[in-house]
């Protein structure tokens, strides 16, 4: 049986801080870090990724996704969402400044995807970004976490 | 008809947009239009209508589907992705 990743309350940070886009990465994949989901390569990886391709993971206005291939670096698949007490520009066009991140990791190709779909439905209204952004307890984080996991 | 959405990874913003754009595709009942994802370096293997991409990318592409190409900037609103495909997905039935 297939099992469907959760997203945890302890991998939603609430107005953290950081001075420029790759410490904001570095921040945003700290908690999948400690929980040893991936490992440091990963967060290279993705920092690698913006500096070859260039900030296109700035994917709409203010939002980053942060994310490199499936690889050995990632020992589970799980996301993490962050909010920045202030925004940092990634050097995109049309979505700076950035103040919410969110990092994908995947084992595979297919792990992430009913997580991910979870959370689409969460990004597709604007009203949930809006309070997401002016959160600031630990007990909005588990709420947050609750309503993308689908659990009420 | 076939979309493909093109991102660096072909793991991440590009199955958004294909999330997105099936959405919208299921809202409107248009079950002949298939959506896939690939990374850019695998454009030229993937053969497709309309591709989906960032302005990023989208300077990357080849210029023969560069005439394909709808840039979006925002895959997350679907209001937004709407009012960039509709258009084009007229445009190829030849309305």
């Amino acid at each position: 049986m297939e099992v469907i990743p959760r997203l945890l309350p302890d991998q939603i940070q609430l107005k953290k801080h950081a001075e420029d886009w790759q410490s904001a990465l570095r921040l945003a994949a700290k908690p999948l870090l400690d929980q040893k989901y991936i490992t440091a390569d990963y967060v290279q990886s993705m920092i690698d990724s913006v500096k070859k391709l260039g900030p296109y993971i700035v994917i709409s206005p203010g939002l980053a996704l942060g994310h490199a291939r499936p690889s050995s670096a990632v020992k589970k698949t799980g996301f993490s969402i962050t909010t920045l007490d202030k925004a940092v520009k990634f050097g995109n066009k049309d979505n700076d400044p950035v103040d919410l991140i969110v990092i994908l990791a995947s084992i595979n190709n297919v792990d992430h995807l009913a997580l991910l779909q979870k959370l689409v439905s969460f990004l597709n209204d604007s009203k949930n970004l809006t309070s997401l952004r002016q959160m600031t307890t630990s007990d909005e984080a588990t709420k947050v976490a609750q309503q993308i996991n689908g659990d009420f | 008809m076939k979309i493909v959405a093109v991102c660096g990874l072909g793991v991440g913003s590009s199955i958004i947009a294909k999330m997105n754009i099936e959405s919208i595709l299921s809202d409107e009942d248009k079950s002949d239009v298939t959506v896939d994802t690939v990374d850019l370096g695998s454009i030229t293997s993937a053969p497709a209508d309309i591709y989906v991409t960032t302005r990023e990318l989208a300077d990357e592409f080849p210029e023969d589907l560069k005439k394909k190409t709808i840039v979006l900037t925002n895959f997350v609103d679907k209001a937004d992705i709407k009012a960039h495909l509709d258009p084009k997905m007229e445009e190829l039935e030849g309305k």
